[in-house]
């Protein structure tokens, strides 16, 4: 049993598809920082734009049975523009404008105001967390944490792990119900502002704001 | 060695041996979508913490970590949904008449804990060192050791089991 030859042949027998050769090179194509669209984002994307255009289509064809849209059509008793509805139109400008023009919180105030380590610090030992890491994680040896919030809605989470005195610094950039493997460390985001943290099987749950 | 010509290391790396990559994604999924996008996700997330990696001569154990995390994160995340099925063989994979028992002892590897069964993998299917299983699994070579030990010794009990102690 210890050469495993025959098993080796079956390992090895596994059908290669023929995707494989575009899935790799798309992947290279997509690794590209500006660029974080993965398959399997593509994979639920393409059915739910699919749907869409459908629906937009059955909805026309429907429309176009009865008549067409009435949409800027006035009815009996009804006045083309009130006071009150340029009134309410000026106000729903007004603070969607107000809530674009909203500054963001830049990662480094963010990561001080959620008490994690200092941003010099974390710049510091995010350079020094290249290379291995080895058992960097225990239930009991978190030093702090800090999560930040991208415009793009992306969620950093850096995280200064103390093991044995010695500082490490990891960096994921994960995304609501998304995964991200450290080169130790598994992290995902569940509702909830939950995030989960896992070490050779170990689960940790830390609630963020 | 520079950055660029770091990325264009990696970038071969993956490119010449991304059939063994497949076949260790699916070997754990059994099912051709999902190890394509596990494959695939893989080399997203190497390329993009590509600048962690220093020495190219580490260039193989570093990628398989990163492909073993993402399958198992894969795993962890789908538990309930993989189902192998104990009838007929996983898609994607022949086996000529005679291999039944082969096949047998193949499948007792999926009954492996997944520590395991990677140990395994690694070892007999992808021909590697001890010393490489222990840098890619993160862990020291007498962990490696042990773990394929007890891997050898399960399939043994499991394999025994199967075919009524012979």
């Amino acid at each position: 049993m210890s050469n495993f030859k025959k098993q080796r042949e079956i390992y090895e027998s596994i059908e290669i598809p023929s995707e494989l050769e575009s899935v790799i090179e798309d992947a290279i194509a997509k690794a590209s920082p500006y660029s974080k669209v993965r398959r399997s984002v593509f994979v639920k994307l393409v059915p739910a734009v699919a749907l869409v255009v459908l629906l937009t289509i059955a909805g026309n064809e429907r429309m176009l049975r009865h008549g067409g849209p009435d949409y800027g059509k006035f009815h009996e008793g009804e006045t083309e523009v009130t006071e009150e509805s340029e009134m309410f139109t000026e106000r729903m400008s007004s603070e969607f404008n107000l809530k674009r023009e909203l500054p963001k919180q830049s990662n480094v105030q963010a990561t001080r105001a959620l008490g994690g380590a200092p941003a010099e610090e974390c710049d510091a030992l995010l350079d020094e967390a290249s290379g291995e890491i080895t058992e960097i994680y225990s239930d009991d040896k978190i030093m702090s944490y800090s999560i930040t919030e991208f415009p793009s809605g992306e969620i950093s989470f850096y995280n200064v792990w103390k093991n044995d005195g010695t500082e490490v610094k990891i960096e994921s950039l994960i995304g609501d119900d998304s995964v991200y493997n450290s080169d130790n460390c598994q992290f995902y985001v569940t509702s909830g502002n939950t995030l989960v943290v896992i070490k050779d099987g170990v689960e940790k749950e830390i609630i963020y704001n | 060695m520079t950055k660029d010509s770091m990325y264009i290391a990696i970038v071969e790396y993956i490119t010449e041996n991304r059939e063994r990559f497949y076949r260790m994604a699916f070997s754990y999924v059994k099912n051709k979508e999902t190890a394509l996008d596990i494959v695939q996700n893989s080399v997203c997330k190497a390329l993009e913490h590509y600048a962690q990696i220093k020495d190219a001569d580490k260039i193989g154990s570093w990628f398989y970590r990163v492909l073993l995390n993402e399958t198992y994160a894969f795993l962890k995340k789908h538990k309930k949904e993989i189902l192998i099925s104990d009838e007929g063989l996983p898609e994607g994979i022949y086996v000529e008449k005679g291999y039944d028992r082969d096949y047998g002892l193949y499948k007792s590897i999926d009954c492996l804990p997944e520590d395991l069964k990677t140990v395994i993998i690694l070892r007999f299917f992808e021909d590697m060192s001890l010393s490489e299983i222990s840098k890619i699994t993160n862990t020291n070579l007498s962990t490696v050791k042990t773990r394929l030990y007890g891997a050898l010794k399960k399939l043994k009990k499991i394999y025994g089991e199967e075919n009524g102690n012979e």
